[in-house]
């Protein structure tokens, strides 16, 4: 998904809300730092190479998962997340 | 020209062509919002493509094989995983500072860990986007699996590296 943080986040909060669980939500976010396509193709195989770049992303695919089962399984959401200070000062 | 720049013009193209075969669809519109991103990234895109060759002109290479080369054992990964989680970068300063690191004869698997630490717990991004707005609850679990996916991530540049080396 491409986007920067100010994209990625409140989409994250909002399926979080909807009833995502924590697990899915993180799995989300690791995912778009991880194995972003859209950097992959702009920015790493530029710089790194196509071996180097799509190695390290192919290497990278089971991290979101991993990290997605891991907070499901021991830090689940209880309740849905609060207001972040964010949206507390906007209103 | 790389395969990079080939995949993203047909992505273009193939987006262009949706987006004028589509009625109700402006390619007008899609031009001025691509003008504008355009003169917003590309004052930073071309002076991050020469930080790479600075640095790695600059950068002292005994000095950076010492800390991290592809010799410095688990302590020069650690040392990449924290310099990865403190950068107060984004990505096109991250990357060629990264390039710049290779040249400068650091290890792949550690520069590999350096950018996996930036792009998994970046503490800037942390205090700068996840907890404003994610709020605390939601932005915590986020940096925990970060901080639970590193070993794993650690291990597979090392692999990476044994593979390309």
């Amino acid at each position: 998904m491409p986007g920067g943080p100010w994209v990625i986040m409140p989409l994250m909060l909002a399926v979080a809300r909807s009833g995502a669980d924590a697990g899915a939500c993180v799995a989300f976010a690791i995912g778009w730092g991880t194995i972003g396509l859209n950097r992959l193709l702009v920015c790493e195989i530029p710089f790194f190479g196509l071996e180097m770049g799509g190695l390290r992303v192919l290497a990278a695919l089971p991290l979101p998962i991993i990290s997605g089962l891991l907070i499901r399984r021991y830090f689940p959401l209880t309740e849905p997340p609060s207001a972040p200070a964010a949206e507390r000062g906007a209103g | 020209m790389s395969i990079s720049l080939l995949i993203v013009a047909a992505l273009t193209g193939l987006a262009g062509m949706i987006v004028w075969a589509k009625p109700g669809k402006s390619v007008r519109e899609v031009l001025g919002i691509s003008w504008k991103q355009g003169v917003r990234v590309l004052p930073i895109v071309i002076p991050a493509a020469f930080i790479a060759g600075f640095l790695g002109e600059l950068l002292p290479e005994q000095f950076v094989s010492r800390l991290i080369g592809a010799d410095s054992g688990m302590l020069g990964l650690m040392l990449a995983a924290l310099g990865g989680s403190l950068l107060p970068t984004g990505p096109m300063v991250v990357l060629p500072v990264a390039a710049g690191l290779l040249q400068a004869d650091a290890g792949m698997a550690q520069v590999l860990t350096l950018y996996n630490a930036w792009t998994i717990v970046n503490i800037q991004r942390f205090i700068l986007w996840e907890h404003p707005l994610l709020g605390a609850s939601l932005a915590a679990r986020r940096y925990v699996g970060g901080l639970i996916c590193m070993p794993f991530a650690v291990l597979t540049t090392i692999g990476i590296a044994q593979l390309l080396t």
